[in-house]
């Protein structure tokens, strides 16, 4: 009703229908991403089957001021739970840092 | 939901009902006050007035930062008592909640208590001492702290079993009951739970013990796995003036669950009596 459109109608009225579609989430976040000025840390695994890594971090680390990215090798999707250790290791060190 | 606020703002939820002679049930470690749902509803038909909360940082309570020990919980259970005005109540505690119960009666007393229940309760002291030999050694306790730490799902999966005895020869434990243990463990915040393994393995209650001074009901499990019954009840009866003591041969340390019927006859007989 009114002006609401899901997400796949608002998708096709920008043009982004079908694979484009994976390129909605940086895009639509391109501006918010330019916008960061403070050290900003990307962890991000390699084997992620839900954000795919290429699609997401990879191209966001550039966008940003003073990104670093760190890539998981192998890791999947849930990280913080499966990479406990040493996701807190690093984060740990981010905030050191 | 029904909660009250405590003096450092947080938040303790309860359940309140019936109509009738007040008995308040302090759950263990890390579950919730719907652990103790097979006696609330049995005592309710029986004509009492159930009072039942979450521990600060369990079920449906605050996830507290702060007060996670035994002062903090004896303090909580005042502070339900005092918010309702409850008078000449029955206090309940298994396990952890037994040393609820301890400690409230020490810092608190027993001006608005009529009698006490220490099920399967962590009284007089869980920890290994040169005072207290027959203890468990801190290696346990860190064990506990490990699992929780490295995988709590899993590890509260693995503890429902010894819990409720699903682990003996000939053991009837439904998978229902295993699951529920899980499901409530799990709504325990993790800094809430891990403080707690301090708190109730640490704590000496033995002051506490010596202060009581209405008519106190000692029930344990004989083959309880998580709190040995040589080196609780068996002890705190010994603490507790005139303490009336029961031993369930064979039973686990979830015996309100196991042993419900059973449990709920010599419950309902010690309140009567």
């Amino acid at each position: 009703m009114g002006f609401a459109l899901s997400r796949r109608e608002f998708l096709v009225a920008a043009g982004l229908a079908g694979t484009a579609v994976w390129l909605a989430p940086h895009q639509l976040f391109a501006e918010d991403l330019k916008k960061m000025d403070v050290p900003t840390l990307f962890l991000h695994g390699d084997d992620d089957q839900i954000v795919p890594i290429a699609d997401s971090a990879m191209l966001a680390v550039k966008l940003v001021k003073n990104g670093t990215l760190k890539v998981y090798k192998g890791a999947p999707h849930g990280m913080c739970t499966t990479h406990k250790d040493q996701v807190n290791a690093d984060l740990l060190a981010f905030f050191k840092a | 939901m029904s909660t009250i606020t405590t003096r450092d703002g947080t938040q303790i939820y309860y359940k309140d009902w019936g109509t009738g002679p007040v008995v308040t049930f302090s759950h263990g470690w890390p579950l919730n006050a719907d652990a103790w749902d097979g006696q609330l509803l049995f005592l309710v038909q029986k004509g009492f007035r159930v009072v039942a909360h979450d521990r600060r940082g369990h079920g449906r309570s605050s996830q507290a930062s702060s007060n996670n020990d035994m002062n903090g919980y004896a303090d909580d259970l005042a502070a339900v008592i005092e918010a309702l005005d409850l008078k000449d109540a029955t206090l309940v505690g298994h396990s952890t909640g037994g040393g609820e119960v301890a400690r409230y009666i020490g810092r608190h007393g027993t001006k608005r208590v009529a009698k006490a229940v220490l099920v399967a309760a962590v009284p007089p002291i869980m920890l290994k001492s040169a005072a207290n030999p027959e203890g468990l050694p801190m290696e346990v306790f860190d064990g506990i702290r490990a699992g929780v730490v490295k995988d709590r799902s899993q590890f509260y999966k693995d503890l429902a079993i010894s819990f409720y005895g699903a682990n003996k020869p000939g053991a009837k434990v439904s998978q229902g009951i295993l699951d529920q243990f899980w499901l409530w463990s799990m709504q325990a915040g993790l800094k809430n739970a891990y403080e707690s393994i301090k708190a109730f393995s640490e704590t000496d209650f033995t002051e506490d013990l010596k202060k009581f001074d209405v008519p106190t009901l000692v029930m344990h499990g004989e083959d309880d796995q998580i709190v040995p019954v040589k080196d609780s009840a068996k002890k705190s009866a010994r603490l507790i003036k005139g303490a009336k003591e029961i031993y369930y041969s064979g039973a686990p340390h979830g015996l309100t669950a196991t042993h419900q019927d059973q449990v709920n006859a010599d419950l309902l007989a010690f309140l009567k009596a």
